[in-house]
């Protein structure tokens, strides 16, 4: 039995006077027990409107999610009782109690007995490095401490499927590593995971497959590997004072994507081939061109390349 | 049913350790003290002792109307300000049951109302008041206590739901105040409005708890304190409903965190 199975799922919004908002539109994804997925996307893609729908917190406009093969609109209990949830951001802390006072009201609400919650919250306060600061107030937290109280919360109720949206937001290196190694150790005691994060790397580095989402549609499911080759594949080099006939000499070369100007006199230049770069550098270098800086592209244009031109424009 | 008592057990805990951390909201209790000068300033003035004993209710019940108000407007609100409300309802706790054991200990805060509206009478007035019903005036006290948590719960879903919540929250108080006879006898208005008052479970706490103070036997104690609870009760049904149409709405639209 699959831990998360999506048929079908679309969700509209209503729009006061204007068309529905599509923020889901037929994903279909099945995600095996055991495995940690990741959900990548650009904002407004669909990615928490499809944690929400799995989490209960939000209703399908039709199809079907099964977690554990209990439906979220029918079996919403065993469902709430399968999952953890940990949604981004800071809020969603009781800030005037201290961290413990948190985790154990939280463990109430998942049905915990007194008893086992003073140990089970005690468990995850070290787990979550957050035992030195059990008795202090949520409120006075950094924003990782934070995030990292929300990632004990979520794990209260040692569920089956874990739902994780954008959980290293505001978290500083050291915090993000541990949290990494903390995914490794749910994965390995067997719990499966869906992680939505705008982190390449990370998805890469915790997942062992990559869905890539758009505009509320799933545009492919690959392990990292696969989407990091798709990534390495693109490259751009930016370059300052760049004759135009050499532009035109770049933008004939094979693999070069597209050459356009951006803030007055930077020349971007985007290819698709590994090749491709080296041979825009030597062109630039042997035309006296010496400014120039080459990076690879961010998460955003990568979607571009993958999933089309459509702009920076947020859907919603 | 266990489930539900869990559900409540965790959010009266949980309210009252909240309580115990919010210093701001005993601010609410520094009118009880007043009220019950200026009201027992009136009935002696008006050479009327023996209407003293609303001049200690009627603050005390004014206080917990009013914290019950307060909260009842802002719990589910500051839930889902604070991102809170989506987690409560991922989770498989009751909402319902959590929200009403959250009130019930929130009305804690105003049972020192009933202590200080005593002392500030004896104190200031040099009026002691003497609970001749000692039992039944607890027990009507919990009982009032316990359906004003009710009504708040059928007050709290409505306050997220209408527009004009504030305006409402504020207007409410003298209304509920005079047709329950908190502060003047129902017995004194024309008898549609009494039965209209009759309809609230405040009037008849509020009856009940003024007779316990009198050295008179009380008539009916265990059937008027049971029309408390049952329209307490009353109260919990709907608001038990309200919230369940309430969050079903709001998973339907996708509101549940938008404020």
């Amino acid at each position: 039995m699959p831990a998360l199975e999506i048929t079908d799922l679309t969700r509209l919004y209503r729009r006061k006077g204007g068309e529905d908002f599509e923020a889901l539109a037929g994903v279909d994804l099945t995600v095996p027990e055991g495995e940690v997925h990741g959900l990548l996307g650009p904002n407004g893609a669909g990615k928490t409107t499809l944690c929400k729908i799995i989490s209960t917190v939000l209703l399908p406009t039709s199809g079907t999610v099964r977690v554990l093969g209990h439906d979220v609109v029918t079996d919403t209990h065993a469902v709430k009782l399968a999952l953890g949830v940990v949604f981004g951001g800071e809020k969603g802390l009781y800030e005037r109690l201290t961290a413990r006072q948190n985790l154990d009201f939280w463990a109430g609400a998942y049905g915990l007995s007194r008893r086992r919650r003073r140990a089970r919250v005690g468990e995850l306060l070290e787990r979550v490095g957050l035992d030195g600061r059990a008795d202090e107030r949520a409120g006075s937290f950094s924003r990782g401490m934070k995030q990292r109280l929300h990632l004990a919360r979520g794990l209260v109720s040692d569920p089956g499927v874990l739902i994780l949206d954008e959980p290293t937001v505001g978290m500083d290196p050291v915090a993000a590593r541990d949290f990494r190694a903390l995914v490794h150790e749910l994965r390995d005691g067997g719990t499966t995971i869906l992680l939505t994060t705008h982190d390449m790397a990370e998805a890469a580095a915790l997942s062992d497959r990559v869905s890539l989402i758009d505009r509320g549609r799933l545009e492919l499911t690959e392990s990292p590997g696969t989407i990091g080759d798709l990534v390495s594949a693109y490259e751009r080099v930016d370059a300052r004072g760049v004759p135009d006939h050499v532009r035109d000499r770049i933008a004939a070369l094979d693999g070069v994507v597209s050459v356009r100007e951006d803030q007055g006199s930077l020349v971007r230049v985007e290819t698709e081939q590994p090749d491709a770069t080296l041979a825009v550098l030597r062109t630039l270098v042997d035309s006296g061109v010496r400014d120039v800086a080459r990076s690879r592209p961010d998460l955003e244009e990568v979607y571009l390349h993958l999933v089309g031109r459509r702009g920076m424009g947020v859907d919603r | 049913m266990t489930a539900l008592l869990r559900a409540f057990g965790l959010g009266f805990g949980f309210q009252a350790r909240e309580l115990a951390v919010s210093t701001n909201a005993y601010f609410s209790l520094v009118s009880a003290p007043f009220f019950t000068i200026t009201l027992l300033s009136m009935v002696t003035y008006s050479g009327r002792g023996d209407l003293a004993s609303y001049a200690v209710v009627a603050p005390t019940l004014m206080t917990l109307w009013l914290a019950a108000l307060m909260y009842a407007g802002e719990m589910i609100s500051e839930d889902r300000e604070g991102g809170r409300l989506e987690l409560l309802v991922a989770s498989p706790v009751s909402f319902p049951a959590l929200l009403f054991g959250r009130l019930c200990g929130a009305m804690l805060l105003a049972l020192p109302a009933f202590g200080l509206s005593i002392l500030a009478a004896g104190l200031v007035m040099d009026a002691w008041i003497t609970i001749h019903h000692p039992v039944l005036f607890v027990l009507t006290a919990l009982a009032v206590t316990v359906s004003t948590a009710a009504t708040a719960a059928a007050f709290s879903a409505l306050f997220v739901l209408a527009p004009s919540a504030r305006i409402v929250q504020n207007t409410l108080p003298m209304p509920v105040f005079v047709l329950s006879g908190v502060m003047v006898p129902i017995t004194l208005f024309p008898g549609w409005l009494e039965a209209v008052g009759r309809l609230l479970y405040l009037s008849w706490g509020a009856d009940l708890m003024r007779d316990a103070l009198a050295p008179e036997a009380v008539e009916h104690a265990a059937l008027r304190l049971l029309m408390v609870l049952a329209l307490g009760a009353l109260g919990l049904l709907i608001g038990g409903a309200t919230i369940v149409r309430f969050l079903r709405r709001a998973r339907s639209e996708g509101t549940l965190s938008q404020v």
